[in-house]
């Protein structure tokens, strides 16, 4: 077992940071797998936001899960191990392995621990849909391996495949796409988020959804740079399909969780935007956008958690005027929902704007439209505050309570990250600037 | 049981590489190696089978029934060892009567039995009249029935090869070779001689399913690899490959329906046949180590299935578990058992980091040099439809939608053992099977 930190400094091609070399982890024949792990600065932000949202998670289910809290929390911890596997790896298999493997903690979660009949379904749509997607993916990796002998990110990168590697990109973004998700794929989304339990939502959309994107910008861009400037246009519009079509469905939700859910979908696209923006502006604001899209996304899952802990009903109609009753609630809730919508002051806006410039740079029609994109999320954001919050009290609700002290210091530290990254969102651009200049170099 | 530990420590004594009675017996290292892995396997299904509850109230050890056990595991490992034709044939046909025998071993009181008995007689002596006529063939042609000979004769003398194929007696030899190969994919249940399986399975004992299904692969897997150049160089092996996805495909579409474990598990272990058939087909030390890869982690998975589902009785009428219902919310009467299941069934299904997916991609990624792209194609498209019935599984263990509560009996010392065993086996496979693989390696040439 050796440790060997190494810095590759080529002319075309930079690693970020280090990678160590660990135990020989599988040596069958030819095919050898070793656990190597490749620490940029992307991952280690990804690790923080895995590390922050797990513990709150555990804070939040201390007394909300009825049966079976020992395997709740045994199925969290499977997650969260396969998380920062995920992050770190710098092996195209292992990184399926563990693409394919986080499936099974999250179809129990949220089909065991979900709340209603239709869990089964939402569950299984989940587990499929990523499963096909990460066939696809599979497929793609037999491909690259019969034809270089290995699937080490070190070997892959400055490879030659010839036309065979339009093809392979393809299948692995086919796979990514699925998992972010983008526009044709995007369904199983608002069945799993609406059907998990809330730390099932909160770890689907604070971590899990940016895996796929983590595994474009870690795997397919190195790999694959002028297939990615070839493929770019197509991706794109596929975002902006999402973003325009995705916004206007939510308008029409009448599911608290559906109608997070299906932001979630519209930031992530943005995101994806935003990484096939190929400049350095659009790329830092993807991966800002992702690490705010995690912190909001988790929050406001956790306060809607807390509306159904006590009412048991997530129908928007049913909540009037909380305002009155739950004023911390409120406060908390503005906060998420001003992000969410891209307020400036907090981080999502950082991301969306650096997207904008960049995008702007690269297209300028689609920025137009992503920006009309933004409109949309502010309509529906500013909406679901309006009718839930303000307003005069709602009949339907006898017994009101405001946030417990467990509750609430769930939610605070993210609406604390949130505005401090929006203030202040040097902190994490200046861990960024290496990596995206590293990432710059790809194109050349 | 005795007698297994008597062979076992026989062969360990006996020098590598003999040719024994005339030639009829051929021994070299991979046929020990598959041989010591049949002992190993009959010994754990023995064990199975004497800690299912039942055994001794329905008198599954009476005395004809366990010598009939005992000639299977004697020949089955003889088969392993065999070089000669006819002796294999000999051998083959004392395996099936007493497979029949034991299928309808229950016909006194259960008419289910008696009909997959007399089914499965009829079916399989067609088979076996097609065995015989295409051994008498080639006995007429090569002049010889030593599988060794017939090597030799087709490799080192591809001119008389020509000669042959150039008379009239190229169809002959076709047709005894496809014959020959018919009757062996019909005993290993490999599509498209399947359809016997899932009705004799389902109506035999479980017991006598365990013979049945997880014993005679590895012999007649042997057997197979031993035939396999002699069908390269025939231009034959195309079946091989047909077969093989044949058997994925079946497996996977035709489980999707089941309701009852018994025939799941049949149409299961009918696409795991498929699987290993399809990992030696690239006939390369890399595949057939692979095969035999999956096949020792296919027989521990389907060991360990079937204890769980022995020692898994519905406590107030002592029957065991039939259908699928009855596994029902298991996740919170017994978590072990569901543990176990849950690690099987992933396992199975091929989903990483368990050990299935390791299987199924070794041997996906050895056939992808033989015939790239269809191939994986279709393996692709099985992988989820059979990942489909064993998720289901899970899902009917652990969602809580079923009002089904089953009471079961304690798992007896013996079968937590096995399960044990199995499991932890599988598991270390996982973190060495660099080392099996490359064990295999030595062996195979």
């Amino acid at each position: 077992m050796g440790i060997s930190s190494q810095f590759f400094n080529d002319t075309n091609s930079v690693i970020t940071a280090f990678s160590l070399d660990f135990i020989k982890y599988l040596s069958i024949n030819s095919f050898t797998l070793s656990y190597q792990i490749t620490f940029d600065s992307i991952a280690y932000l990804f690790i923080l936001l895995t590390a922050i949202l797990i513990p709150l998670c555990m804070l939040s289910i201390w007394n909300n899960i009825k049966f079976n809290l020992s395997e709740f929390m045994l199925t969290i911890a499977l997650v969260e191990w396969m998380l920062i596997n995920m992050f770190l790896v710098s092996d195209l298999f292992l990184f399926h392995i563990w693409f394919e493997a986080i499936l099974l903690p999250m179809y129990f979660l949220i089909g065991v621990w979900g709340s209603r009949q239709r869990k089964t379904y939402a569950s299984f749509m989940f587990f499929f849909y990523t499963f096909l997607g990460s066939l696809f993916m599979l497929y793609g990796l037999l491909s690259l391996y019969v034809q270089l002998g290995s699937l080490s990110l070190i070997n892959l990168l400055n490879v030659d495949l010839g036309s065979k590697s339009y093809a392979i990109w393809l299948m692995f973004m086919v796979a990514f796409a699925v998992k972010v998700p983008m526009f044709p794929a995007h369904i199983w989304l608002p069945e799993a988020h609406v059907e998990a339990p809330t730390v099932g939502s909160v770890l689907l959309a604070g971590v899990l959804l940016k895996l796929g994107i983590f595994a474009v910008i870690r795997f397919l861009i190195p790999i694959f740079p002028e297939e990615t400037q070839y493929y770019a246009p197509l991706v794109s519009i596929f975002a902006i399909l999402g973003i325009l079509y995705i916004s206007l469905t939510t308008m029409r939700q009448t599911d608290l969780k559906k109608i997070i859910a299906y932001a979630s979908v519209a930031h992530m696209n943005y995101v994806v935007l935003g990484v096939f923006g190929l400049n350095s502006l659009s790329f830092s604001g993807s991966i800002f956008l992702m690490i705010g899209h995690g912190l909001v996304s988790a929050g406001l899952f956790f306060l809607i958690g807390f509306m159904y802990d006590r009412y048991k009903t997530r129908n928007v109609r049913y909540y009037r005027g909380m305002v009155s009753f739950m004023p911390l609630y409120t406060v908390i809730f503005l906060v998420f929902t001003l992000a969410n919508m891209s307020f400036p002051g907090t981080c999502n806006f950082v991301g969306e704007a650096l997207i904008l410039f960049g995008i702007t740079q690269t297209n300028i029609l689609i920025s137009w439209l992503a920006a009309i994109g933004i409109v949309f999320c502010a309509v529906y954001s500013i909406w679901l505050f309006n009718r839930t919050m303000l307003g005069p009290i709602t009949p339907c609700i006898e017994n009101f309570s405001d946030l417990s002290k467990k509750e609430f210091f769930t939610v605070f530290p993210l609406v604390v990250l949130t505005l401090v990254f929006g203030l202040f969102p040097n902190i994490i651009l200046n861990i960024l600037q290496e990596t995206v200049a590293v990432h710059l170099t790809y194109y050349n | 049981m005795f007698s297994l530990f008597c062979y076992f420590f026989l062969l360990i004594e006996l020098p590598n590489n003999f040719f024994i009675f005339n030639d009829f017996i051929a021994m070299d290292n991979i046929s020990f190696v598959y041989i010591s892995i049949t002992t190993i396997t009959s010994f754990i299904v023995y064990l199975v089978f004497f800690s299912n509850e039942k055994t001794t109230k329905d008198n599954d050890i009476s005395l004809e029934l366990n010598f009939i056990r005992n000639t299977i595991v004697f020949v089955l490992l003889l088969i392993c060892i065999t070089n000669e034709l006819s002796l294999l044939f000999f051998l083959l046909e004392v395996y099936s009567l007493s497979a029949y025998v034991l299928v309808a071993q229950r016909g006194k009181t259960s008419i289910f039995s008696s009909e997959a008995g007399i089914k499965y007689f009829i079916i399989g002596t067609v088979f076996s009249l097609f065995m015989i006529y295409a051994i008498s063939i080639i006995y007429s042609i090569f002049g010889t029935t030593k599988i060794f000979d017939l090597y030799l004769l087709v490799t080192y003398n591809k001119g008389f090869l020509k000669i042959l194929f150039e008379t009239d007696w190229a169809i002959q030899i076709l047709i005894a070779f496809v014959l020959l190969l018919i009757g062996i994919f019909f005993k290993i249940a490999s599509a498209p001689f399947h359809f016997w399986s899932p009705d004799v399975y389902e109506a035999s004992p479980t017991t006598t399913m365990m013979f049945l299904s997880i014993l005679p692969k590895v012999s007649l897997f042997l057997v197979l690899i031993k035939f396999y150049p002699i069908y390269i160089l025939l231009n034959l092996d195309i079946l091989f490959y047909l077969s093989a996805v044949c058997s994925i495909l079946v497996g996977s579409l035709l489980g999707l329906y089941q309701k009852r474990i018994k025939r799941l598990l049949a149409y299961s272990s009918i696409a795991n046949t498929g699987f290993i058939i399809l990992g030696f087909v690239g006939f390369s030390v890399n595949s057939l180590s692979f095969a035999t890869f999956y096949l020792l982690v296919y027989l521990l998975t389907n060991i360990a299935f079937f204890s769980l589902i022995l020692s898994t009785r519905i406590q107030p009428t002592q029957v065991t578990v039939k259908n699928l219902y009855n596994l029902a919310n298991l996740f919170f009467i017994h978590k072990s058992r569901f543990a176990v299941f849950a690690f099987l069934l992933f396992s199975s299904a091929g989903l990483p980091p368990f050990i299935g997916f390791l299987n199924k991609f070794l041997v996906l990624f050895s056939a992808a040099g033989y015939f790239f792209n269809f191939i994986l194609f279709l393996a692709l498209i099985s992988a989820p439809l059979s990942v489909f019935y064993y998720i289901r599984i899970l899902k009917l263990m652990s969602f809580n939608k079923y009002d089904y509560f089953l009471f079961l009996t304690q798992i007896s010392l013996l079968s937590s053992i096995v399960i044990s065993f199995s499991f932890v086996s599988l598991i270390i496979m996982f973190l060495w099977s660099g080392h099996i693989v490359s064990f295999f390696n030595l062996l195979f040439l």
